[in-house]
């Protein structure tokens, strides 16, 4: 056994030991959770906006697609950010239309050392979950896929259409079906702002990933 | 030989709330995830994870094959490691082959088992641990004392002191400020570093899609930031389908830190144009508890360490007793059996059997009925106990066996305790057990004696 390559070895060892072993059945997906009453929007965007708070993000709501722009660009000035790195969406990029020029750039071929210098990062969501506080978010370029972890803030925008009330496979299927197409890249499901306990159990905020994580959804008041 | 030794962390640390706080600190743990767990079906998503990882197992080298086939179909490498020797050759010659001289890495326990971080520097290769629990034991030179808070054993002030020691920075008992300076300078590593490397918390068969479960965001970084991603992962992590995952999700961060979900669920599938992603699949002993039946549901484990946190001899001792990498009641099964029975006897016999392990495992796993059967394979295999307390209990199971011989040795006992009792004597090898205890009066005469004795008296 020794001799044999080592995948043929582990492979042998492996059938060798399972010979006995009876056949089972691959159990079906089941939802997790029971049918419930079906929430109206408002209350699905206050239940993701309290989760997230609960974990140190904060969601903010502008009622129209027009007005994120201008929404975005207020609360860059407001926490005087003055670059941002970017994902190349088409949601993103009409994000930053009021922003000065040259303040924002595409991280799809940027340097890592340029994403780095960035004070802060805009993605767009697949999806979010409500139950959560849980933001969705895929890339496929190694430029985008810096853009949740390096900036020491994290903002995200999303239509109030991809709230989902729980990681559901419903929720998640799209990327499954990425994956299984055989999309290269990163799809990740952020749930707060990065955080540690490892000294004595207590909890800091900005561990290595960004210290704030504010999400913009659109089309919804709660 | 790995002992069990209940000493270790008194005899090598600095720890005022080291094993003395661990009992409460680990109770909060499981106060936290008692609260979590009751947010779902819990008892539900626990029988549909084991019985997911049932099938995984029970189809263990036909999910490999596919994980590697889609992994490679992706522009990922895939490479097979016996054991810790082969899996850490495999490491050097991808960063041999690419030039690399500074690793940055993600938490795995699987590279702790493969004493990457030695091998490495043996090679001229700096490793550089990034989660902050694990940088701080490797700064301090230590080993972690536990499967997710590595640091456990270290209280603020010990890290301060050590980071002022190490980093030169004034001394602050302050997490906050601690945390920043380990991440202003794990920042720059993750920037220089030519490969990054993360362990596996599942492997989705098929996708070829690795899954990497975490909070600070050091896995993010290690796995995108430099141009070569290495994961190291057991062969027990994968899983068939990406929609057997979300069960698994719901369970992990419950029962690990009393989380719903952790801050990052990363789902690594491929690398994109102009970078490169190994896979390198690791044995290392896990065939051999495949082996046994009786040991087989051991790798069910997701180590989320809650057995850990909820055993009484954990909290009584902390992690460093174990002797290796696991440490608790999935340690005292998986050890043994990884590394043979003879080399770690004792292991399974640190616990009290009270079954709150399996009862706090979010994957159901069995694990005082395998440690009772590592016991038995202990014994049988003479690696447990002194020749003597062997023959004692050879002859004490002769005696049992017949009664004649039975009736001998009570006889024999009780006339040998009386001439030892009178005297106060404590015998050589009962010494420790009597040092606090009497010798136990006999009666004069036995139940049997008493009866024959009245009935003849009419």
């Amino acid at each position: 056994m020794a001799d044999l390559y080592p995948r043929a070895a582990i492979l042998a060892r492996i059938a060798t030991a399972l010979r006995d072993e009876p056949a089972r059945a691959l159990p079906e997906p089941q939802p997790i959770f029971g049918a419930e009453p079906a929430a109206d929007r408002a209350t699905l965007a206050a239940r993701f906006r309290d989760e997230l708070k609960a974990l140190s993000g904060e969601a903010r709501f502008v009622a129209t697609a027009q007005e994120l722009p201008g929404a975005l660009a207020q609360f860059l000035k407001d926490r005087e950010i003055a670059s941002a790195a970017c994902q190349n969406s088409i949601a993103v990029r009409w994000a930053l239309t009021r922003l000065p020029e040259g303040a924002a750039f595409s991280a799809a071929d940027a340097d890592k050392l340029r994403v780095a210098g960035a004070r802060c990062a805009v993605i767009a969501a697949e999806a979010l979950l409500a139950d959560t506080g849980s933001v969705v978010a895929a890339f496929s370029t190694s430029g985008e896929r810096l853009l949740p972890y390096l900036p020491r803030t994290c903002i995200v925008i999303a239509d109030e259409s991809r709230l989902h009330s729980h990681m559901t496979l419903e929720a998640l299927a799209p990327l499954y079906a990425r994956a299984r197409a055989g999309e290269r890249g990163e799809f990740v499901i952020i749930t707060g702002p990065s955080r540690s306990a490892d000294i004595e159990k207590t909890l800091v905020l900005g561990a290595h990933g960004p210290q704030f994580l504010v999400v913009f959804i659109v089309g919804v008041t709660p | 030989m790995i002992h069990f030794d209940r000493q270790a962390v008194n005899a090598d640390l600095h720890h005022p709330h080291g094993p003395a706080g661990l009992p409460a600190t680990m109770e909060r743990i499981v106060a936290d995830k008692h609260v979590a767990q009751q947010q779902v079906p819990w008892q539900e998503l626990r029988a549909r994870v084991h019985d997911i990882k049932a099938y995984s197992i029970a189809n263990l080298d036909k999910l490999l094959v596919e994980f590697e086939k889609q992994f490679t179909a992706r522009g990922g490498t895939v490479l097979w490691a016996r054991d810790g020797d082969e899996g850490g050759r495999h490491f050097i010659d991808i960063c041999v082959k690419h030039g690399v001289f500074s690793v940055v890495k993600g938490k795995s326990m699987v590279s702790e088992e493969l004493e990457l971080n030695e091998r490495l520097a043996a090679g001229g290769i700096e490793p550089f641990e990034t989660d902050l629990g694990e940088y701080i034991v490797q700064l301090a030179g230590q080993k972690p004392s536990h499967i997710i808070a590595p640091a456990l054993h270290l209280s603020r002030s010990d890290v301060g002191k050590l980071f002022a020691e190490k980093l030169g920075i004034e001394y602050t008992d302050d997490p906050e400020e601690l945390l920043a300076a380990a991440r202003e300078r794990l920042r720059q590593r993750y920037l220089e570093a030519g490969l990054g490397m993360t362990g596996a918390n599942f492997g989705i068969a098929e996708t070829g899609t690795v899954v990497v479960v975490e909070n600070e965001g050091n896995g993010g970084l290690s796995a995108s930031v430099p141009p070569v991603h290495v994961v190291i992962m057991g062969i027990e992590k994968v899983i068939p389908r990406l929609v057997d995952l979300p069960p698994f999700l719901h369970v992990l961060a419950r029962a690990a830190t009393g989380q719903k979900l952790s801050v990052y669920t990363h789902h690594f599938t491929g690398p994109e144009p102009g970078k490169a992603a190994y896979c390198i699949i690791v044995d290392n002993g896990r065939t051999k508890l495949l082996e046994d039946p009786k040991t087989r549901e051991a790798l069910y484990c997701i180590r989320c360490g809650a057995c850990i946190n909820v055993c009484p001899i954990y909290r009584r001792v902390g992690g460093w007793s174990y002797g290796w990498v696991y440490p608790g009641p999935i340690g005292s099964v998986v050890t043994p059996a990884m590394v043979g029975i003879e080399k770690a006897a004792e292991l399974p016999f640190a616990s009290s059997l009270c079954g709150a392990c399996q009862e706090e495992c979010p994957v159901n796993i069995d694990l005082p009925h395998q440690l009772v059967h590592l016991r038995h394979k202990a014994v049988e295999a003479k690696a447990i106990g002194d020749a003597g307390e062997r023959r004692a209990i050879d002859a004490w199971a002769k005696a049992m066996r017949s009664l004649p011989a039975y009736r001998r040795a009570t006889g024999l006992a009780r006339f040998g305790a009386s001439v030892l009792g009178a005297f106060g004597l404590k015998p050589g090898p009962l010494a420790a057990w009597s040092r606090r205890r009497d010798i136990p009066r006999f009666a004069k005469q036995t139940f049997k004696e008493w009866w024959l004795r009245q009935k003849r008296n009419g």
